[in-house]
Formats: structure tokens, sequence, C-alpha cells
């Protein structure tokens, strides 16, 4: 065994090696500031659809101060009259005005959607994780129950439920609520678990577990910020799955009662009317199918944008 | 050869590490096969000493390197750092060695989280064990820190009530604009657009009822933290160290309560005016399940601090359970609710970040000396992402993190596999100092002998889980004595693209670990294989001085196992 410092280099390093490498990072080849500009901007498509969200949900939630007519107002010899000055969105079967109905419909479908989706990201999330992380046993065990969820149709879990209950609009919402949390999570939990199995393998975990980290520090300060991107875009995409199976739930009338107007409900009421006034559906489904495509885009800009990045260089 | 036994381990006395008969197996699946991917390893290292250890891939080098660093544990066998035995150490005794043993991992690029900046990751092993150390603070400490910083924010909020009261007297008045313009649409009809001005115009006189909001709120607020502070302080002088489980009860007794609560406010709101006080309700609720997870998770969080939080956001909501109130005093009794959130929250904020940015401050002289110490400027590197360094200066940043909390001995698992020559050679150069200046102890894993023999001082060959050869690597490089570290070094390509390739003898496939060859696992692809080879398994012993070899065949040295005329003359011709 030779002594420490007498060991012959085949490879001497260039005289100032360390000094390069001391200004590499000051120096930064021009071609990384490129390359982090060129991730820069999220596109104009992304922000026309933020604008949209955020105004639907303005108008949603302000709604009775907004210069509307009341949801449940009717005009007399006005019935199903296409769109104009005074009703843009033109008048339904009822006479009932349809813009000023979508805009109260979507505090019903916001609501629903967006408290489902977090309350989904949230458990999903930390089911996912925790089955990622740990495998095994514990995999087994959460995956076994999540894809069981999965076998419930969601209409008859929400007839189910809501049969049992009164016609409360109020606990309606929070049936419906549940109901969503319920078929979400497990969607939301394989999308996190199968991200958490990827980066729970890399070497930076293994690296914390060598450096005495617990379990909990390395899933949340480790994995989770890596797998975050991809948990919030994915929810933002079952936010808009959400709007869809309540309108659907509202087709067969089983979501808030009327005369509370929902997305769902106005286009089943439009269907009899489709050939004389076919506005009266394509109105609110217009406005449905907007918000979920701009949901869809904003989640996808928002996992482009954020993904974690490995290497320019 | 690639046997068993433990010959070449030295005196115990001198040795700062040493495996003994280490052996890590995994089982596939439920099929019972299981894969031998170390099977009775012994290795020992002198304070000082770098050992290379060398083989092909999937021989195991990696699988050594990692069970030492007992992540995952072996599955038998001893390793011994300083005396410790570790495989026996509890998960806490063994977190408290973590810092004497360090790694250095083959990708820098995958070894660095992409999420965190360089100087999170370069203080992450002293962080970690700061908070080991001292993450749990003595509950009646914390309590008293937090009711300190309670009472100088609630002393500042009397003192310059401005700064608080106004934003949330501005919140009030939209609240309240919004709540009378839905009573008189309910009255009027089709007032639109001309309802918005006429309320604004009436401004001064809403300012008047501002004032009285913003007292009622105040009052309301004081009330709150009377209410829940001043007996928790008591009970907590009292009962001394609340332990963890009372604070989980605690925590779970009032988040049951809050569920009531919401249950009970949601179904006592009617009509459509209600909504804005619903989105208050959920954004109290998910404030309140933030606030018990940071309480629960956290590990420097004591049990004190957990009962806080529960009793805190308990009565944040508890406010709404007043529904009889009406009008003004409900939103007075709103606004007091969020004061009270607002200071609680800020105070638990302030007590995480300051913790933080307390650990940032103590680590920072540290990590700056160590990126000086491995050649990047910190000035520049601080505060940037891994994803903007090259791969030779993402190994400088684990080399920089492996040595932060000043290790006895790091494990090197190939670190420069993953790099250009030219920087390769940096980086071994940088190990090398960094050996010296110190007093590090390495575990070189390579597959490249070149680069083995640049840095180490002993050499251990393995096949397939086993030790073929321990020896000085200028001994080994001059004359190997085992058939398959002939086979190896014969592997080198020469740099020399006039000379034909030599065709390189017998460059069979390595046998699966799942079921290794009898006797010598080695037996199959060697040249020099007798029946013997396959019912007996050769043990290390000493050929030479400083020679050690797992062979009954060996290529140098008496063979007093074997026919030696029969060794002599294939080692001569293998030759």
């Amino acid at each position: 065994m030779g002594a420490v410092s007498n060991i012959d280099r085949d490879v001497e390093p260039g005289p100032d090696w360390r000094g390069d490498s001391i200004n590499a990072a000051a120096t930064e080849p021009a071609f990384v500031e490129e390359a982090k500009l060129n991730r820069g901007g999220f596109g104009v498509m992304f922000w026309v659809a933020v604008t949209f969200l955020v105004t639907l949900t303005l108008a949603a939630i302000f709604a009775e101060v907004l210069p509307l007519y009341e949801f449940d107002e009717t005009f007399r010899g006005e019935n199903r009259d296409g769109p104009s000055r005074s009703h843009w969105f033109g008048v339904d079967g009822g006479g009932r005005d349809i813009f000023t109905r979508v805009i109260y419909g979507a505090q019903i479908s916001l609501i629903i959607s967006s408290v489902g989706a977090v309350l989904a990201l949230v458990i999903g999330g930390m089911v996912g994780l925790t089955a990622g992380y740990y495998r095994g046993r514990v995999d087994s065990v959460i995956t076994t129950f999540t894809d069981a969820t999965l076998v419930i149709p969601p209409l008859i879990l929400a007839l189910s439920l809501i049969l049992f209950l009164d016609n409360d609009a109020n606990r309606r919402i929070l049936i419906l609520i549940v109901v969503f949390v319920l078929l979400s999570i497990a969607p939301i939990g394989r999308v996190v678990r199968a991200s958490t199995l990827v980066w729970s393998e890399r070497e930076f975990v293994l690296a914390a577990k060598t450096m005495g980290a617990r379990n909990g520090r390395i899933m949340f300060r480790e994995v989770l910020p890596n797998v975050a991107p991809a948990l919030i875009s994915y929810s933002l995409i079952v936010m808009a799955g959400l709007i869809v199976v309540e309108g659907g739930v509202a087709f067969v009338g089983l979501s808030v009662p009327p005369p509370t107007p929902t997305w769902g409900d106005m286009i089943n009421k439009g269907r009899g009317d489709l050939d004389v006034a076919p506005h009266i559906t394509l109105m609110p489904a217009m406005i449905m199918f907007l918000t979920v495509l701009a949901l869809n885009f904003v989640g996808d800009k928002v996992q482009e944008r954020f993904e974690p990045r490995e290497s320019v260089l | 050869m690639a046997g068993s036994g433990s010959a070449h381990l030295r005196n115990e006395h001198e040795t700062l590490l040493r495996v003994e008969n280490m052996v890590v197996e995994f089982p596939i699946g439920q099929t019972g096969d299981v894969v031998h991917a170390v099977s009775d390893v012994s290795l020992d290292l002198i304070e000082g000493e770098t050992l290379g250890l060398v083989g092909e891939s999937g021989c195991g080098k990696s699988t050594t390197g990692k069970a030492i660093m007992q992540v995952p544990r072996p599955t038998s066998g001893s390793v011994q750092l300083d005396d410790v035995e570790l495989t026996t150490l509890d998960d806490d005794a063994l977190r408290e060695t973590r810092p004497t043993l360090q790694m250095i991992f083959q990708d820098p690029i995958s070894a660095l989280n992409p999420r965190r900046s360089v100087r999170d990751i370069i203080a992450e092993p002293l962080v970690i064990r700061w908070e080991e150390e001292e993450g749990r603070p003595a509950t009646s400490l914390w309590f008293e820190r937090f009711g300190q910083q309670l009472f100088t924010r609630v002393a500042s909020v009397v003192v310059k009530p401005m700064r608080f009261v106004l934003p949330l007297g501005a919140i009030a008045m939209v609240l309240w604009i919004i709540s009378e313009a839905a009573e008189e649409r309910r009255f009027e009809d089709q007032l639109g657009w001309t309802q918005l001005p006429a309320q604004i115009i009436g401004f001064p006189v809403l300012a008047i009822g501002l004032g009285v909001l913003a007292v009622l709120a105040l009052l309301s607020a004081i009330w709150l933290l009377l209410g829940i502070f001043v007996p928790f302080g008591v009970v907590s002088k009292v009962l001394g160290d609340i332990s963890r489980p009372v604070g989980l009860a605690c925590a779970l007794f009032s988040a049951a309560t809050w569920v009531f609560m919401v249950w009970r406010t949601w179904n006592s709101l009617t009509g459509y005016s209600a909504w804005i006080v619903r989105v208050f309700v959920i954004g109290f609720a998910v404030a309140s399940v933030v606030w018990f997870v940071v309480a629960l998770t956290r590990s420097s969080a004591s049990g004190a601090t957990s009962v806080a939080l529960a009793l805190a956001s308990a009565a944040a909501l508890q406010v709404f359970y007043i529904s009889g109130l009406d009008g003004v005093t409900k939103l007075a009794v709103l606004i007091g609710a969020a004061i009270v959130n607002l200071i609680v929250w800020r105070i638990v904020k302030r007590q995480l970040g300051l913790r933080r940015d307390e650990l940032r401050a103590r680590s920072e002289p540290k990590v700056r000396e160590m990126l000086e110490t491995v050649g990047i400027n910190p000035d520049n590197a601080l505060d940037r992402k891994p994803f903007e360094f090259s791969g030779g200066q993402a190994q400088r940043l684990s080399i920089a993190r492996a040595l932060i909390t000043d290790p006895k001995v790091i494990i090197c698992d190939e670190p420069v596999s993953a790099l250009d020559v030219s920087v390769q050679a940096q980086i071994l150069n940088l190990l090398e100092d960094m050996k010296e200046r110190y007093g590090l102890t390495l575990v070189f894993i390579a597959h490249d002998l070149a680069v083995v023999k640049n840095v180490s001082d002993r050499v251990a060959v393995m096949y397939l889980g086993k030790l073929c050869e321990v020896a000085d690597p200028d001994d080994l490089y001059a004359a190997p004595a085992h058939p398959y570290s002939q086979l190896l070094l014969s592997a080198i390509p020469k740099p020399d693209p006039t000379k034909p390739a030599e065709e390189t003898p017998n460059t069979g496939e390595l046998p699966s670990p799942i079921d290794p060859p009898s006797g010598c696992r080695f037996r199959t692809r060697c040249p020099l294989a007798q029946d013997r080879c396959a019912t007996e398994e050769p043990t290390m012993r000493e050929v030479a001085p400083n020679r050690f070899v797992a062979c009954h065949f060996p290529l140098i040295g008496s063979d007093d196992e074997g026919s030696a005329t029969h060794a002599g003359a294939t080692a001569a011709g293998a030759r």
C-alpha cells in the first residue's frame, strides 16, 4: 500500500484548471441564458384561457351585484328568442335570460369542480406519494383501495346518495363534492404514484437517505417538489372533467334542484327546442366547452412550464 | 476463484472501516428466487487509505458500496466503522453515524435535486444533522417564544391599528356593499348599473360604519385571543411539557369540532348572498388543513405547537357558529376571525421561516467554504439550480455536499464514469486534494482500471458478488494473479490506433447472479478451469507478500494447493 500522496498521475490537469472552474459559473456560456429565455413565457393562448377563467369566476362570485336579470325572472312573449342586445345569449323556453342563467350556473359548476379537485389533489396526492414512495405492501394496500373506487359508476353513486337525502340544494352540492372527490382520488393518486415511483428512484433520494434524512423529509422536500407540476396540471384536467361529469349528473336531474340553474340542466331543458331554438342548448354548452378547454390548456402549460429541468449543458 | 475468505484482512486495531462476510441478496417478487448480488465479501481500510473496487458491470461493486452505507442494509455480515457495528444499529443511531460516512454518486445530475438551489443542496447534510440534534426544543421554551411573539404582535396591533384595520376594513366594506346590494336587489327590480354609483357616493356614510366595524373587529379578535391562549398558557404551565400524543389528540378533537362547525355553518346559510360566506368557510377550512399538516409533520414542532395550532384553527371556525348574529356584527366577527388567523398564521410562518433562515445563515459560511474548496465560485453558484451546471461542476457540488459534514470515509460510486476524460482528471485530482486536506479514507468504485490504478493504495477485484484478488495496484497491473484480473487488464484498449486490436480472450457473458455457478464463480469463463473449480470454492490466500488471491490455480506465486506444474504451465501459456 503506497503512501497517500505518492501516486503518480497519468493524467496531469491543466495548470489553471481550478481557476477555470471558479470562473465557470461567472462566465456562463450564452446558450444557457438563451435556453432559460426560451423556456420563458406561457404564450398568448395561456393568458387568453386564464383571462376567460378569471372573468368567469369573478362573474360567478359577484353575480348578485352585477347588472344581470334574476335567474328565475321570466320575460313573457320572448320565449325562445335568439341573442339580442337585451338578452346576449337569448331567452330559453321558460322565457328566462340565458346569459344570466349561465353565470349563475357557473357558481354551481365552479364550486363543485374546484372544491372537488382541490380535495382530490390533497388526498390523492398524499395517497399517491405514500404508495409510490414506500412501495411494496403499503403500495398494494393503497392501490387496491383506490382502484376499488374506480369500479363505482359515478351516476349510480350520486343517485344512491342523493336518493337517501332530501332535496336541499346545499346538501346536494356537498354530496356531489363528496362523490367527485371519491371518484377523483384514484386517477390523481395513480398519476402521482407513477411520478413518485420514477423520482424516488433517483440518486438524490438515495443521497438524502445517506445523509440521514427521514422518510417524511424525503417525501416532502425531495420528491414532492418534482411531482408537483404533474400533480397540479392533472388536477386542473380533473377539474375540467368534473365540470363535464356535473353536467352529466345534472342532465339526468341529480344535480342541484331547480330553479337553481346549472349548465347540465340548461342543456337538458333545451333539448326539446333544439330544432327551433338551438341557442338554448348551445350557449351553455359553448361556455362549458370553453371552460373545459381553458382548464385543459392551462393544465398543459403549467406542466410544460414547471417540469423540473435536468440539464441544459 | 471468486471466492470467500478473509485472509486479506488486516489487524482489527489498525482498520477504520471493516467489512466482514457481507452478503446482499434481493428477493425476486414472490418466486422465492434471490439475486445473490454480493456474496460473502470482506474488505478493510486503514485510515487515509484508498481502496479501489473494480469489476464488470453487474458484479456487485455499487451494491457493496451502498450496503456499506446501509441503504439497503446487507442481508448478513458485519460492517464496522471505527469499531461501531453499523448493521445492528437502529435507525436513529445510524442517523448519528451518517455524517462520518458519506457517498458520492455516479450520475452527478441525478444526484442533485433539480428543484432545489445549490445553497440548500450543499447545506442539506448539515441541516439534517442540526435538526436531528436540536430539532425538538423543549415545549415550554417553544411556548415562551410563541407567547412572546404573540403578545408583541398584539401590542403592535394596538399601537398601530391602521396597518391591520385598514386593509381588512376595506375588505369589510366591499363585503358590506355586496351584501347591501344583494339585499336591495330583492326589493327593487332592474336597478342595474345605477346601483353601484349610488353606493360609491354613499362612501362617507360607509366609512363611519367602517370605524364601528374596525373597533368591533379588534374587540372580537382580542376576545378570541384571550379566550384561546390564556387558558392554553395556564394549561401548559400546569402540565409542563405537553407530549406529542396529547397534541395529536387535541388536534384530532378540534378537527372533529371544525368539521361539525363547517357542516352547521353550511346548512345554516341560506340564499345566494351566502356564497361569499361559504367561500370564507372553505378558505378557513383549507387554512386549517394546512395548519394541521404543518403542526403534525414538522419534526421540530412540539406538542404545544400542535395544540396551539389546532385550538386556533378551531376557534377561527367557531365564529361561524354564531349564526344568530346579523349584519354588521356578523361581519365584525368574521373580520375578527380573519385577524386571529392572520396573526397566528404570521407567527407560525415567522417561526418556520425564522428557523429556515437561521439554518441557512448558520450553514452559509461552511457552504461557501466547501464550494470554494471544490473550485466553484460561491457568489455565482449559491442561488442557482443544478441544471445550470455542467456534469463536472455538478460532480464538484456532490463532492462539496459529501465533505460538508467532515466525514471520515467517503464511498465514491463510480464518480467519474459519467464524465468526459479531461473532466475525469480534474475530479480525480480534486478528490486527491480533498483526501490530503481532510484526511479522508476513500472507497473508490470504478470499472475503469486506469482510473483505479491512479487513485488506489489497494485494489480489490470483484466478480459476480465475490472478491477475486486484493493487491497493491502496481503489482496487480504488472502481473495479475487471478485469471479474471488478467482478463480485465487485457480488455483495456491500447491507445495506439496503428496496432491492430488484440484478440481479447474469453469474453463470455456474466452468468446470472440468481443462479451463480457452483464452486468458483468465474469457472464458466476461466481459461484455466478444472473439475476442481466446479466443486470446491477457492478461498483467499496470500500467494506473494501482500497479494491475496481466491483461486485454485493462481497465475503467480507458489501453489501449494493445486498442481504447481499445471498452474505454472498455464500461467506461462496465458501470458
